[in-house]
């Protein structure tokens, strides 16, 4: 079988349930993960490194800590994150190998359920659970 | 370096003259006391001979060690000088009574260590005087040597840093610009490909064989096996240039004759094919009636009328037997043995001047008999029957008299008609109007009809056709609604080789042997989803035994029953009426959504394996807006179907959607980040520094929908975020697409390009005729999928950004019948 990538935290931390009707933020949406997977991947600390300013921090660290209790991540982005090699890896093994295969999503404001099936997550919904209006 | 050392060694040298002249001195100073022993020793002597022989040695000395001769006329003041001393305290002695011998030499030994200390004074001051003019002389030069070469030492250091950063800056960009062009290759290269694959495409699809198909070259076969086409190299694009080449080369050998080797080696490889493809036949040793003639097909561009003209020189009555587009031979049939050996005799190895495209000669040898006729059952279209022999000779002489005996008949000009029961209307392609009666010959072979089970409803209206040879009938549908399903028709006389071509890929012809005497019951999906039509020419080919027919004079009689209620043919998309509404460009939120479920979602959740096995090329100007985004960047990819853009590595943060599962999955297993999501509500969080959406927008039915996957563009961008995004074009002038089609038929249907059009169509010609259709995808187990775009007028993207707040055009380029637009969220 060819590698086949379920969902990463990566993904998740981009992800958002903001589309939806009476959702003003969807973000982070909560994850009930099922089945895990942990995978090997190459660390590559200066894309790790580049990474940390584009995601959302707290996001990653506290739905990590949501589905692995073994998550050692600290509250806040330690000062000297650029040269703490451990905690970079730490951040790698998190956003880049920790792989969701099962499980389901949840807007935080509305409570709208979002499976993950073979480890791709289903955001669509019907027409009506839509936004009325893009906002202008 | 150098000059650092050079001041090393400088110094070094400059260290050991410091020793040198250090050991001077004391060789000097030695001197001195040897001087004052040598005095000491010549107590008794007169201080004048003391004098100067201390002059003397000091001057010898001198001169031993420097030779300087302002030192030697400084000594020369201080002899004077000492001389005038001693003289003067002569003279002292005369008159002071200094006669004791104690006095004198109490005095001659002051003044010895006087003039000792004096000289030793000048010479030492003149050591370094000399010293300090020797070292300004050599030192003060090479100092301002050096300091020069240190300065130019650090402007060179200078200037080597600065050529350094400069150099890693360029190989920066270069790398950059390498990884650039790198992929730019690659799709170009795909790109190639891709031609060259739609180039052979089209040839192969006339011709494709049951397992193995063949690409003809001049003295060459390539043989591709059907499935694998993705074989075949830029390599053969060469070669098929070479063949171009070696054709304009053999021009010039119109009317020569080969033989010996050259012709034998030409036959043995024409033979090695006729074995390959047709094994049935066997090669004979002694003369026959039959031949086979190698490079005589229409694949080697020798046409059916060319063959003729050459071949019936020998036998007026000759047959010809001819595969157009599967081999590169063909055999005649003479009616003697000396007909076909004469034929053999001046043929073979003969380039013919009565050729017009091929320069090759004719490769002939005798065969002891045809090749089978295929057994495999024709491709026909689905739910056509033929009954051969459905009337005898004297019947159809019968029908031929009741429709000879109309006037309307007797008019000899292009294709007679007559009409029996309703006549038709050739503008509405309908009938309505009451005319001549069915004769009661036609009524009972109705009633055979409905008794033998063909039909179920009783025809009404009757057309006679009378065809001259040559003449034919365009590709038409009889229209849906005009006439319920079964239509029959009965062909008299001549037999006609009838084309049928799939209503969504008319490059798919089935062609139909229609025998005189036959039956043809056109129904169903060969009814309603395939055109049929006559080409006007005067010969056939027999779709089974290959054999060139010459076309006759030739009458059809077709029978029709007139449809009064709307059409419920299950071929809706094909069908003339639209469903009420629901085959219309849709005009409400509801029926958008509808359309793209059925006719988008569906048919991609169908089509997504083969879907991915095409989808390989990238876009230029796609590929340009990714290299530019800064490294890092956070990068959605809106409908990123089998994750193409997703999977190479390149430092972007990607994270692609798309509504089809099949894609999903597939863009997944590329080791890439995928979530199922529609265009229209994006589940992504705000954070993109780009987007792109390529081959999306096109499938939205409607224009709110349009700007609505826009505004969800524009909502999760960062601001000051970058889009990228590409939508076919009504104008495929300069596309691969219309290459491909190129062998499609022209539409005859003069569609406006207005936004008027009401009704979804099929695309199928070479331009698209209207903005909102349906393009047939052909999976490949040949089943068609119908897409539903919404192609783009010139200025149309304009008018859908500029009515969007917050969102700045910043280009729109036109690439292979795309239009690529790039904005950004302000």
């Amino acid at each position: 079988m060819t590698p086949f990538q379920t969902m990463r935290l990566l993904t998740h931390n981009f992800l958002s349930s903001g589309f939806l009707k009476n959702a003003p933020t969807g973000y982070p949406l909560k994850l009930n993960a099922i089945k895990i997977e942990t995978k090997e991947a190459d660390f590559d600390e200066k894309f790790i490194k580049n990474m940390i300013p584009k995601i959302n921090y707290e996001c990653l660290k506290s739905t990590a800590l949501g589905i692995d209790s073994n998550v050692h991540l600290p509250d806040a982005l330690p000062e000297d994150w650029e040269s703490n090699e451990a905690f970079l890896k730490e951040v790698h093994r998190v956003l880049m190998c920790v792989e969701i295969v099962e499980g389901e999503l949840q807007c935080p404001d509305t409570g709208r359920i979002f499976p993950i099936r073979d480890g791709i997550p289903n955001m669509l919904v019907q027409e009506e659970e839509k936004m009325d209006e893009q906002p202008e | 370096m150098d000059s650092n050392r050079g001041i090393g060694m400088q110094m070094m040298d400059r260290k050991r003259e410091q020793e040198d002249i250090e050991s001077e001195q004391n060789l000097w100073l030695e001197d001195i006391s040897n001087v004052d022993d040598f005095r000491s020793s010549q107590d008794d002597l007169i201080p004048s001979t003391s004098a100067s022989s201390i002059a003397d040695s000091e001057e010898s000395c001198s001169s031993q060690v420097f030779n300087s001769q302002s030192s030697i006329s400084h000594q020369r003041k201080i002899k004077k000088l000492t001389k005038r001393k001693i003289s003067k305290h002569r003279r002292l002695g005369q008159y002071k009574s200094l006669n004791t011998l104690e006095e004198r030499k109490r005095l001659r030994k002051i003044t010895a260590s006087r003039l000792r200390k004096a000289k030793c004074t000048a010479n030492t001051v003149e050591r370094f005087r000399y010293w300090k003019e020797k070292i300004d002389r050599e030192f003060d030069p090479v100092l301002e040597e050096t300091k020069m070469r240190v300065e130019k030492l650090r402007q060179e250091n200078e200037a080597l840093r600065a050529a350094k950063e400069q150099v890693y800056g360029r190989f920066e960009s270069l790398e950059r610009d390498a990884r650039q062009l790198r992929m730019l290759a690659e799709a170009r290269q795909a790109t190639v490909m891709q031609s060259l694959l739609s180039l052979i495409h089209r040839q192969i699809e006339q011709f494709e064989d049951e397992d193995e198909t063949y690409v003809y070259i001049p003295d060459e076969e390539i043989s591709f096996k059907s499935a694998k086409w993705f074989c075949i190299t830029i390599h053969s694009l060469f070669d098929l240039t070479i063949a171009d080449l070696l054709n304009v080369y053999k021009e010039r050998r119109l009317g020569e004759k080969l033989d010996g080797p050259k012709l034998r080696k030409r036959l043995g490889k024409s033979l090695e094919q006729l074995k390959r493809h047709d094994p049935s036949v066997e090669v004979a040793d002694k003369p026959t009636q039959t031949l086979f003639v190698g490079n005589s097909s229409v694949m080697c561009g020798v046409s059916l009328e060319e063959l003729e003209e050459i071949f019936t020189v020998y036998d007026g009555n000759c047959q010809f037997i001819v595969y157009p587009n599967k081999r590169t031979y063909s055999f005649v049939q003479f009616s003697s043995v000396e007909q076909s050996q004469k034929a053999c005799d001046e043929l073979n190895g003969y380039i013919s001047p009565v050729l017009k495209t091929s320069h090759l000669p004719f490769v002939i040898a005798y065969i002891d008999n045809l090749p089978q006729e295929s057994t495999a059952p024709e491709f026909r279209p689905k739910d056509l029957e033929i009954i051969d022999d459905f009337v005898n000779e004297e019947t159809e002489q019968a029908i031929l008299d009741v429709i000879y005996s109309n006037p309307k008949a007797q008019s000899m000009k292009h294709r007679a008609v007559v009409h029996y029961g309703h006549a038709f209307d050739y503008g509405s392609n309908a009938a309505f109007k009451p005319t001549d009666p069915i004769p009661d010959l036609f009524d009972k072979l109705i009633d055979r009809f409905i008794q033998e089970g063909y039909i179920k409803e009783r025809p009404d209206q009757i057309t006679a056709n009378i065809y001259k040879p040559g003449d034919g009938i365009p590709s038409h549908y009889d229209t849906h609604s005009a006439f319920e399903n079964e239509i029959i028709s009965l062909s008299l006389c001549s037999d006609v080789v009838m084309d049928f071509k799939d209503g969504a890929n008319s490059a798919t012809i089935a062609p139909v042997l229609l025998k005189g005497r036959s039956l043809c019951i056109i129904k169903g999906e060969s009814r309603y989803r395939w055109k049929h039509g006559i080409v006007n020419r005067n010969n056939d080919v027999d779709p089974r035994s290959n054999r060139v027919v010459a076309r006759k004079l030739r009458v059809s009689l077709t029978f029709r029953k007139i449809r009064t209620q709307p059409c419920q043919c299950s071929y809706k998309e094909f069908c003339d009426w639209d469903r009420e509404g629901e085959m219309c460009i849709p005009s409400t939120a509801n029926a958008a959504l509808k359309l793209e479920q059925t006719y988008v979602a569906d048919v991609y959740e169908n089509i997504a394996a083969h879907f991915n096995e095409t989808r390989h090329s990238n876009w230029r100007a796609v590929q340009n807006f990714i290299n530019s985004l800064p490294r890092y960047s956070v990068l959605y990819d809106v409908g990123c179907g089998n994750g193409k853009y997703l999977a190479p590595k390149d430092d972007l943060i990607k994270i692609g959607c798309d509504m089809c599962m099949g894609l999903c999955k597939i863009a997944a297993g590329k080791n890439t980040n995928v979530v199922r999501a529609d265009a229209l509500h994006l589940p992504f969080h705000s954070a993109a520094d780009a987007v792109i959406c390529i081959a999306v927008l096109h499938h939205m039915s409607s224009f709110e929908r349009r700007q609505t996957v826009i505004q969800e563009i524009l909502r999760v961008l960062k601001p000051g975020g970058r889009a990228c995004l590409t939508v076919w074009s009504m104008d495929q002038s300069d596309s691969e697409y219309s290459n491909m089609r190129k062998n499609k038929e022209e539409s005859n249907e003069l569609c406006e390009l207005t936004r008027e059009a009401k009704r979804l169509r099929i695309h199928d010609g070479k331009q698209f005729t209207q903005q909102d259709l349906f393009v047939p995808w052909v999976s490949d187990e040949k089943e068609t999928h119908l897409r539903y775009y919404h192609i783009f007028r010139d200025g149309e993207l304009e008018e859908l950004l500029g009515g969007i707040d917050g969102c700045q055009l910043e280009s729109i380029t036109r690439e292979q019948g795309n239009y690529v637009v790039i904005f950004k969220k302000i």
